[in-house]
């Protein structure tokens, strides 16, 4: 037999046990929280990883199409990415299904031979962890994104008259645009230039 | 290989998180969760305890020598004077009800952030510290010792609340941990423990009348842009009055409104629909502020900033006051104004000069929610409106907390918007209503620096609108409150990017058919309107 039917035969184990070790990476009383409440948005930290981590799994085993998986990586680790997770942490959750497998497949793999097929699925495996390095600081760069544009619109910075940076930019934009698009002023400009 | 690294060692994952109860685990005072602290001078402007230079990352707090004292003290001294807070301390039974109803909890998968345990952070206190048997049995009877380092934990999470009350909905002795929250927070300002982005609004606000300093003139060149933009837009003039004795209503709304996008838009709104209704009324340089962060910091703070609402409106003279869209002011004014102030003879029971309905709801209070106001307005038939300029959004509404959990607010603000668009789409039934998960960024907490907590916090009300907006393509979250309209930008930003946010008020200008306006091609945002642009016109004739 080989890996991909062993994978698939024992497709449900792998994922759950994939799911209630990503949970268990949260405290005792969170990790059972996740795994029993079952309404997606009663629980959407737990429901989110139960859905993402079946696809995930069925992805891997089939198709395996990169963006598909960055979008799924991307349903989990957006959220661990502003959780109290180190970023080694937050991608971690990759590289837990190197250790599944072996732990539940040692047996058969070694008895069908398939070592160089587990070399291939881990090194699958190793480059999913790189997207979801790439997820997890796309993730990052968002936050401080809007973390300076949260200053951008700081009220307590001007004391003293004007509105909003934001409003301001928008508004000199529209004009500037205006302005390009008059052919009087362009003219203008160009005979200037 | 002489030595393996564990998964444990490289990635610093707790495969085994701690067993111990949460007592045992020592807080960590995490960036990117905590706003900074209070600039000294800010707490003086108003007179408040202990004005100290001091970080959250100091190891010293700056603490006065007595601070044990001060605070247990404190916390008799509440525990007497609210009733409700005592019962809180008292009846808990720990039966786990609230732990999973708060969105911090959710997001952050902390336990501490559990309400029954935020709540325990001061109860311990209260059994360890003050009561015989706590004091001679403490754990056993889950009492522990005041420490600087149990102050600081106590800091954290009540830092890391709401006051959103959506636990309470779910406690079956109504035990209200927003409640406990507020009290918890009274108690840190004892010591001016107070983070910078609420004291220092409530030190604006003290001085100039509203959060965001704005002087008089300020105030009044900001809507000065907006009419501008409402003659581009719209190609009307308005021209409102400020300050202007005698008028018949004085509008309050929250300052944020009137600096920052996305409420601007809500802003012009407003200046558009008293336009349309040929109202009597002025808006005020003074009472320039609907918002009230004092009430973040103390009951004592809130009622003096609550005051010049009530005092402006007597200055002025008018019959009753209107009040914008405002989440916490909601809560404040209806809840505490009356209490707070001697109730103003010159004003009357609220009734609408355009359709003659007695607001009786209004009738201590004397002052009027704008949706209430607008929708007695469609009913009556008063607006001409015209729906399908909204027709290129799909609208859910988000209730802020306050409004619908304090107040009641419910059906108001989603009849105005079922009349000014046509495609409306309620999130599930656990996520709205009294139910309505929080922004995220409520109660103060909506600065720049703690944004990982704001994101976290934002969750469960993001998940929901992602939700509708794929299943039925929603991309605005339509809602009646200020901070919401700053707020809920950052998260949707980050959770769903496709969702635009926009006051209600903003949707209802969007459909007003003005007198003399012009092609209206253009929204409020001076975007074109999909459908009505002068390009699409274009394209049409040149087929
Ligand atoms: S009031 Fe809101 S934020 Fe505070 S503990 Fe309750 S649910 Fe959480
Ligand atoms: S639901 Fe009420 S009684 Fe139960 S743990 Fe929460 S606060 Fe205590």
């Amino acid at each position: 037999m080989k890996l991909s039917s062993l994978l698939e035969q024992h497709r449900e184990h792998i994922k759950d046990e994939w799911i209630r070790r990503i949970a268990n990476t949260y405290p005792l009383k969170t990790a059972r929280f996740l795994r029993e409440k079952h309404d997606e948005f009663a629980n959407p930290v737990g429901s989110t990883l139960e859905k993402a981590i079946t696809s995930l799994f069925s992805e891997i085993i089939n198709e395996c199409d990169p963006d598909r998986i960055a979008g799924l990586l991307d349903d989990i680790i957006r959220i661990r990415a502003v959780q109290d997770f180190s970023p080694s942490a937050a991608v971690a959750i990759v590289f837990m299904i190197k250790d599944i497998v072996r732990d539940r497949l040692a047996g058969e793999i070694k008895k069908g031979d398939l070592t160089e097929e587990l070399f291939t699925f881990e090194s699958t495996v190793d480059r999913i962890a790189l997207l979801a390095f790439d997820v997890y600081m796309k993730c990052r760069e968002k936050v401080w994104e809007i973390k300076m544009n949260d200053v951008m619109q700081r009220p307590f910075m001007l004391m003293e008259g004007a509105m909003c940076t934001s409003y301001m930019l928008r508004r000199g934009n529209m004009h500037l645009e205006k302005i390009g698009n008059d052919d009087e002023f362009t003219d203008i400009r160009r005979s200037n230039n | 290989m002489a030595k393996q690294l564990t998964p444990q060692e490289t990635m610093r994952i707790d495969l085994n998180p701690p067993k111990e109860g949460w007592m045992d685990i020592p807080v960590k005072i995490k960036e990117g969760i905590y706003s900074y602290a209070t600039k000294p001078e800010k707490v003086e402007d108003v007179g408040m305890p202990n004005p100290h230079k001091w970080a959250v990352t100091d190891e010293d707090w700056g603490l006065p020598e007595n601070w044990k004292e001060v605070f247990l003290e404190g916390f008799r001294e509440r525990l007497e004077k609210h009733r409700s807070f005592k019962i809180f301390m008292d009846i808990c039974v720990r039966c786990g009800a609230c732990a999973d109803k708060c969105h911090f909890f959710l997001g952050s998968g902390d336990p501490k952030n559990m309400p029954v345990v935020r709540a325990e952070l001061l109860r311990s206190i209260y059994r360890g510290e003050l009561t015989t048997a706590g004091r001679i049995l403490g754990r056993l009877a889950g009492g522990r010792k005041l420490t600087r380092q149990v102050l600081k934990e106590i800091w954290y999470y009540m830092f890391q609340c709401t006051e959103c009350r959506r636990c309470s909905l779910f406690c079956p002795y109504g035990i209200d941990t927003a409640e406990v929250t507020i009290i918890g927070r009274e108690l840190l300002n004892l010591f001016g423990l107070n983070i910078n982005w609420i004291q220092e609004p409530v030190s604006n606000c003290y001085k100039f009348g509203n959060h965001l300093g704005l002087q008089p003139h300020t105030f009044k060149q900001n809507i000065e842009f907006m009419l501008m933009d409402i003659e581009e837009f719209v190609g009307i003039k308005i021209e409102p009055t400020f300050n202007r004795k005698g008028a018949e209503i004085l509008f309050i709304t929250p300052s944020g409104d009137v600096f920052a996008e996305p409420g601007i838009y809500t802003l012009m709104g407003y200046l558009m629909l008293f336009e349309h209704i040929g109202l009597d009324y002025t808006w005020s340089t003074y009472a320039s502020e609907g918002g009230n962060f004092g009430f973040f910091t103390s009951l004592e703070m809130a009622q003096r900033l609550n005051a010049k609402m009530y005092h402006e409106a007597k200055r002025l003279g008018v019959k009753w006051i209107l009040g914008g869209e405002c989440g916490h002011m909601w809560r404040v004014v209806h809840q505490y104004m009356n209490t707070f102030n001697e109730p103003v003879d010159s004003l009357e029971e609220p009734v609408s000069p355009i359709t003659g309905t007695k607001f009786e709801n209004a009738k201590s209070l004397k002052m009027v929610h704008i949706s209430e106001f607008t929708a007695d307005l469609i009913k009556h038939g008063k607006l001409k409106l015209e729906p399908s300029r909204n027709d290129h959004l799909k609208v859910t509404f988000h209730d802020s907390c306050n409004p619908s959990r304090a107040m009641g607010l419910l059906d108001e603000p989603r009849y105005v918007l079922k009349n000014v668009c046509n495609n409306f789409y309620e999130m599930p039934e656990n996520t709205i209503r009294e139910q309505t998960f929080c922004c995220g960024s409520g109660s103060g907490l909506n600065a720049g620096e703690n944004m990982e907590l704001r994101m976290r916090g934002g969750l469960p009300r993001a998940n929901a609108v992602k939700y509708v907006s794929e299943k039925h393509g929603v991309n605005v979250l339509a809602n009646v409150c200020a901070i919401d309209r700053a707020t809920l930008s950052a998260s949707m930003e980050y959770w769903c990017p496709d969702v635009a946010v926009a006051g209600v008020s903003e949707l209802v200008a969007n459909a007003l058919i003005m007198e003399g306006e012009n092609d209206r091609s253009l929204n409020l945002r001076g975007e074109e309107i999909p459908g009505r642009g002068t390009q699409d016109e274009e394209a049409q004739e040149d087929v």
